[in-house]
């Protein structure tokens, strides 16, 4: 032990001194069976196999202690949907009795996700958007992520998926596609109105973009969804719905006049800027989906 | 209508917002830092502003979103302290992309630059929303886009030691997401709420009450871990050398300096305005928080003693930083939380000053990090290393350097403490002296005599300060003298803002 520090000390004073860096090399290796992170005593008792099974150990008991707090403190919360919870108070009243008056969207939680707590969802598209710019950052094809064998990878993909293999998948996608499409825009634009809005709507419409590449391939999404489409639909989404709430936050916060009304509620041209920001929000979420999938399976659009 | 510039706050998040998304179409880096700069300008000018109106009345405002105000819709909040800490980080931000704008050209391949000033207006978007907010969801949705991007600047350096970095950064960081959302659903089931006052009216009656009693505790453990994580409280802080160490010059200092203090910012205002000091104080909170602030003081010198790669010591003495920070909120009075936003400056002003030196005086060296291959480094870049010098000796706590007002303040703090006196008292002098004995010799082997990156076949070479690095050295090192020497007004405005809180 008094070697030790005294070795430690060395060593100390000759970094201090600047003379010299003699750590010996260690492969990681020897680094791990030497266990430098466990007092020497541990090391004696625990052989590596141990040491492993008391970590598999501790961390089910950490998880175990966790869920036990956790299920134990729910026994302590007022019963769900009881009569006189905390949660039945001014909140939740307003919203329910004077969401349709004052937004106009018969769908309550779209008025509000959208306009009572719209800065929250305004957010969360954000999230969305910086999600994807992410993986565009980590997965897009450059020089430094992808190799020959990659690439060569990726060529023999594109050659399975070149040959007339695939003509069951290629015909079921025709039928359904228009119906896809279709239901998708029906959700975007029904968001006020019906169950659905901006995020279901778009993830109806990415997924059906992913099924339409699965069935013919990046050559024929590319003839309407490339990069370039994909940036110019992505910002306007967004600098549309940005827009439209700097305005409906400008003016609501300020008490002036806004040109947006709540319509007759029922009808599909009502609820002010519920039914154009969701079908931002149901672009911008169409383009996220797609995207991901493109840049996980391609590294490209 | 309200005076205009309540609607800064509002107008500085949005400007930010915006700029990110019209960066991301942008084909040259260069650009896309020429945005980042502006729109940090505009905003430093507006949190000035802001500042200046909300200081000189003593006062501070709600700003509704949108027609519906509190508890139906979702609110703004600002006063002197808001307005202070947002200058702070805009003018901070600024010189760390400035004085790390030579390695972010050199790091990042030429087609992603303009993804990586994306991810720094969306930062500077969600530091600004996470200071105003007066709705704690709003503040769980920033916590997510802080989180993303945080981690997509590590990543942006795309070598092997960033991405694994990166990994046990995401994962620890969204563990600390997701106990703070399962304490907010905790949270919203006993209350009813979401906005900031009347969250603070509910359970203040509950506390009357005493209803909830086991849900609040733990509910109150939940939020305090998960922040905790994310900003890397002493045995949660495994990931911080890794993710702060390997990443570029301008990440480094940004996520040091700033977005660990994002977290730890709405921690404060969450213990002041949902709940108050005194109700956090009989929850035992801030025992825990003061025991572990005090540990990480101690392990994380300790821990930069032993590391011999310059940014993984200066990320280690983060580590030690944050402990000084949460060992003021631990003492649980007035003047200990004063003391922990005074350190949350003075820290994002001298990290920042650390980190764009050691990017500048490894430049010297062929971007070699170890201390052994820096000597003479300072010699070879002079304004580097006389940053380093003024951001290390704060550190040690030398007077006139911002880091002695922090421990003046806490030292004054801790003598009003309960039982934490004596604690408190030798743990700074201990830190202080493992501070020392860390930032002394490294400023020593970079002023020393000659050079030993020969011996890897590294020629030194000299290196001027282009105007950017040296705008950015001497703007963060006069902040950290200026913090250090007339730090009364600074106070003044900290504890003027935590009282209107």
């Amino acid at each position: 032990m008094t070697k030790n520090i005294k070795e430690q000390w060395r060593q100390f004073a000759a970094w201090v001194n600047g003379v010299e860096n003699d750590e010996p090399v260690v492969t990681p290796e020897e680094k791990r069976a030497a266990r430098p992170h466990l007092p020497g005593f541990v090391h004696r008792v625990l052989s590596e196999k141990n040491e492993l099974r008391l970590y598999h150990a501790f961390s089910a008991v950490m998880c175990l202690v966790f869920t036990g707090t956790l299920l134990l403190t729910v026994l302590f919360l007022p019963t769900f949907g009881g009569a006189g919870n905390p949660t039945e108070n001014e909140v939740m009243e307003r919203y329910v009795e004077k969401g349709i008056e004052e937004v106009g969207a018969t769908n309550l939680i779209s008025n509000i996700i959208l306009v009572y707590r719209g800065f929250d969802t305004f957010g969360e598209s954000c999230v969305l958007f910086l999600a994807a710019t992410c993986v565009m950052i980590l997965l897009r094809k450059d020089e430094k992520n992808t190799t020959a064998y990659d690439l060569a990878e990726r060529a023999e993909d594109a050659e399975i998926e070149s040959e007339e293999n695939t003509t069951v998948l290629r015909s079921v996608v025709r039928m359904l596609m228009p119906v896809i499409l279709l239901f998708g825009v029906y959700v975007l634009l029904n968001g006020h109105l019906s169950p659905g809005g901006g995020f279901s709507g778009g993830a109806i419409l990415g997924a059906g973009l992913i099924l339409f590449e699965n069935a013919f391939g990046l050559e024929k999404v590319r003839r309407f969804m490339s990069e370039h489409v994909y940036h110019i639909i992505k910002v306007a989404a967004l600098y549309f719905y940005g827009f439209t709430m700097i305005y409906v936050f400008f003016t609501g916060a300020n008490d002036l006049h806004s040109i947006i009304g709540t319509g007759i509620p029922g009808m599909i041209f009502s609820a002010g800027v519920i039914m154009p920001i969701n079908v931002a929000v149901g672009l911008e979420v169409a383009c996220t989906m797609y995207a991901f999938y493109a840049f996980f399976s391609k590294g490209e659009l | 209508m309200r005076p205009f510039y309540e609607n800064l706050p509002f107008l500085c998040i949005f400007l930010a917002m915006l700029a990110g998304i019209t960066t991301s179409i942008l084909h040259s880096g260069k650009w896309a830092m020429r945005i980042s700069i502006t729109v940090l300008t505009v905003v430093g000018a507006a949190s000035a502003w802001l500042l200046y109106a909300t200081a000189s009345q003593n006062t501070y405002f709600v700003y509704a979103m949108g027609k519906f105000p509190s508890p139906w819709g979702n609110e703004l909040r600002a006063g002197p302290l808001e307005a202070g800490l947002a200058l702070v980080f805009c003018i901070v931000m600024a010189c760390s992309l400035l004085g790390g704008l030579q390695d972010i050209f050199e790091d990042i391949l030429p087609g992603k630059q303009n993804l990586y000033f994306v991810m720094m207006d969306m930062l500077l978007a969600s530091l600004l929303s996470m200071l105003y907010t007066n709705d704690i969801f709003t503040g769980y949705v920033f916590i997510e886009i802080n989180t993303i991007a945080a981690c997509a600047i590590v990543m942006a350096k795309d070598n092997n030691q960033t991405l694994v970095a990166t990994m046990r950064y995401l994962v620890m960081s969204l563990l600390g997401s997701g106990l703070f959302l399962i304490s907010l659903a905790l949270l919203y089931s006993i209350t009813g709420h979401l906005l900031m006052p009347q969250l603070g009216e509910s359970i203040h009656s509950l506390f009357v009450g005493g209803l909830y009693n086991e849900p609040l505790t733990v509910l109150v453990g939940l939020m305090v871990l998960g922040l905790a994580i994310k900003s890397a409280l002493f045995p949660f802080h495994s990931w911080l050398p890794d993710a702060h160490g390997s990443s570029t010059t301008a990440s480094s200092a940004i996520l040091s300096g700033l977005v660990l203090k994002g977290y730890i910012v709405l921690l404060i205002k969450i213990f002041y305005r949902v709940f108050n000091i005194s109700e956090v104080r009989s929850l035992k909170v801030t025992n825990v928080l003061f025991v572990l602030g005090a540990l990480a003081m101690i392990m994380g010198s300790v821990k930069a003693l032993q590391e011999g790669h310059s940014k993984r010591m200066v990320a280690y003495s983060s580590v030690a930083q944050i402990g000084y920070i949460y060992l003021g909120l631990g003492l649980g009075i007035e003047a200990g939380v004063v003391a922990a936003v005074f350190q949350i400056i003075a820290h994002a002003f001298t990290k920042p000053l650390l980190f764009v030196s050691v990017g500048a005086l490894s430049s010297t060296a062929g971007h070699e990090k170890k201390w052994y291959y820096l000597r003479g480094a300072g010699r070879r870049c002079k304004l580097a290393g006389i940053g380093f010098t003024v951001g290390g000796l704060s550190m040690v706590g030398i007077p006139l350097l911002a880091g002695f007002v922090t421990k003046l303040y806490l030292a004054q703090g801790a003598t009003l403490a309960a039982w934490q006196t004596i604690t408190a008292l030798a743990v700074l002098a201990v830190s202080s002296v493992l501070n020392a004995m860390y930032y002394i010799p490294a400023i020593v082997q970079i002023w020393s005599s000659g050079s030993t990156c020969q011996e890897i076949g590294i020629e030194p070479k000299v290196r001027r300060a282009d105007p950017a690095l040296a705008v950015s050295i001497l703007v963060l090192g006069a902040g950290v003298i200026l913090l250090g020497v007339c730090y009364r007004p600074v106070v003044s405005v900290i504890s003027a803002g935590l009282a209107l809180l």
